[in-house]
């Protein structure tokens, strides 16, 4: 199955990505929204994710899910599920917020999952050179690939800076929100920010010293072949036969 | 014979104010070794980015090859001058070392066979070619400023400025780059080094150039920097060798090369 995902070309999987993220967010009924993740976390693991590293970055996912689940039924109008009292108010939870709130979750675990099988089984590399050749701005291409490479320079300098706190005495006191903790944080932060900006131009003289000009395309954009065609055709027909079959099993029910 | 490169009353300062250079002229000949020298603040790394046209002259001129510097010019003359940052973090900014050594190629609007085979033979200049799907993040310090110069390399300049190559490199690293710098002078590269290391510029430079306060203070062969007095107002040192030589009067001309110190010294010992 690792394979196969790998033999169809970056820009094809990065198309079919699109077409089932869309589908993702036309979709209604929870049946094909769990059917998709489940396709989505399939193809994540057979492109060489283990399960626990599925779930670990799942874990992120959980409070931006937690945050609608707790908000949404407050916010949406209709017939309350509960009442809870609490202090001067009332918490009345409605169905229909609920409802959302549990669309959007299974929604946002779609496209994670299927975007997670994109990004396990295409190197960053590859994943950049295939935008390219899709013909995204040039811009966008270039800004991803300097901030994919510049992550790991930008931790280091993080270590560096807590090393060099801790080389002269300093310990976290308490929480993060203790004031002192936070000052120290803030300027951490700040000085990161600081060479970073300072960095980015030394890293954009270095692109100019080497000709770089948004004016030119350096990679021709090459066009799609026949058998990129049909996999690409595949995965979009895919796609609408989902949507297509969402909107019978909603007219079913 | 026609320099290469010639730099006539340049003068830059920024937009705070602060002056960077002022009035500063030489010139260089081709195919030869210059360490550029100086103080921090001296002004050798806004040199080194006018020379690439990275800042253009607010006054005086730059001329490489017979063409001057200017906005209409200075994609032509990034193809004549290769400028090798002193961060390699700063400079190899691709995802891969292969993206990365093939990004100024396909700036020059190389076709893509063109492009592979100047990349090919850039890295295999460094000794990287075996790295070149290796990430930037996963090579050792000595390993990016190789990839660094292999970036520069490709675009196959005649004048390659590095400034300060050799800074936070071990002893076998630093061996490895002055081989590699060695061999691209015997190809006609002509070679440009911003250091402040004067026992290295001593022994591997055709020639000296002082830069001090934004302005030229001396420019000549490396016996420059025998001179006390010189290297004093440079904010420099003495090579470590001549300060040794300089202790005995009857050692004139004063050596400033473990090798010339080395010829001083033969007839004396075999005579005693």
């Amino acid at each position: 199955m690792e394979k196969l995902i790998r033999s169809v070309s970056p820009r094809v999987r990065i198309g079919a990505l699109l077409a089932l993220i869309i589908a993702t967010s036309l979709l209604g009924s929870w049946q094909m929204l769990l059917l998709l993740a489940a396709l989505g976390l399939v193809l994540a693991l057979a492109a060489g994710l283990s399960l626990r590293a599925v779930l670990k970055r799942l874990f992120w996912l959980l409070w931006l899910g937690a945050g609608l689940l707790l908000t949404l039924p407050l916010a949406v109008p209709g017939t309350p599920v509960f009442q809870l009292p609490a202090g001067p108010w009332t918490l009345a939870p409605t169905q229909a917020g609920l409802t959302l709130a549990g669309l959007l979750c299974l929604r946002m675990l779609g496209c994670f999952l299927l975007a997670l099988a994109l990004a396990a089984s295409t190197p960053a590399p590859e994943l950049l050179e295939a935008l390219d050749q899709l013909g995204v701005p040039q811009l966008f291409v270039v800004l991803a690939g300097v901030a994919l490479r510049y992550i790991s320079v930008l931790r280091d300098e993080v270590r560096r800076q807590a090393l060099s706190r801790r080389s002269r005495g300093y310990r976290p006191e308490g929480s993060i929100l203790h004031r002192r903790t936070l000052r120290h944080y803030a300027q951490m932060v700040g000085m990161l920010l600081l060479r970073a900006y300072d960095r980015s131009e030394r890293i954009y003289w270095a692109m100019l010293s080497r000709g770089y000009s948004l004016k030119r395309r350096p990679v021709p954009v090459s066009r799609f072949s026949s058998g990129e065609r049909w996999a690409l055709g595949a995965a979009l027909a895919f796609a609408v036969c989902l949507v297509l079959l969402d909107r019978q099993v909603m007219g079913g029910g | 014979m026609e320099p290469i490169l010639q730099v006539e009353d340049l003068h830059f300062q920024y937009p705070d104010g602060t002056p960077a250079l002022s009035g500063v002229s030489f010139a260089i000949q081709r195919g030869t070794r210059v360490a550029l020298m100086g103080p921090n603040g001296a002004g050798k790394s806004t040199l080194l980015l006018h020379l690439n046209a990275i800042y253009l002259p607010q006054r005086g001129r730059v001329v490489v090859d017979g063409l001057e510097a200017s906005r209409t010019t200075e994609e032509q003359i990034r193809s004549q001058v290769g400028l090798v940052f002193q961060d390699p973090d700063d400079q190899v900014f691709s995802p891969t070392v292969w993206e990365d050594v093939c990004f100024g190629p396909r700036n020059m609007g190389l076709s893509g066979p063109e492009v592979e085979a100047r990349a090919e033979a850039a890295l295999e200049a460094v000794g990287l070619l075996h790295l070149r799907s290796r990430s930037p993040q996963r090579l050792s310090f000595g390993q990016k400023k190789r990839a660094a110069i292999a970036g520069v390399l490709a675009m196959e300049p005649a004048i390659l400025a590095l400034d300060e190559p050799m800074a936070f490199l071990d002893p076998e690293a630093q061996e490895g780059l002055e081989a590699i710098l060695n061999r691209l002078h015997q190809q006609g590269v002509t070679l440009l080094v911003a250091t402040h290391d004067v026992d290295w510029a001593a022994a591997w430079a055709d020639e000296i150039i002082l830069l001090v306060g934004g302005r030229i203070l001396a420019q000549g062969p490396p016996s420059l920097l025998t001179d006390p007095e010189l290297v004093r107002t440079a904010h420099l040192r003495l090579p470590r060798i001549t300060e040794l030589c300089l202790q005995f009067p009857e050692l004139r001309p004063v050596p400033y090369t473990i090798h010339q110190a080395a010829a001083a010294l033969r007839p004396r010992k075999s005579g005693g």
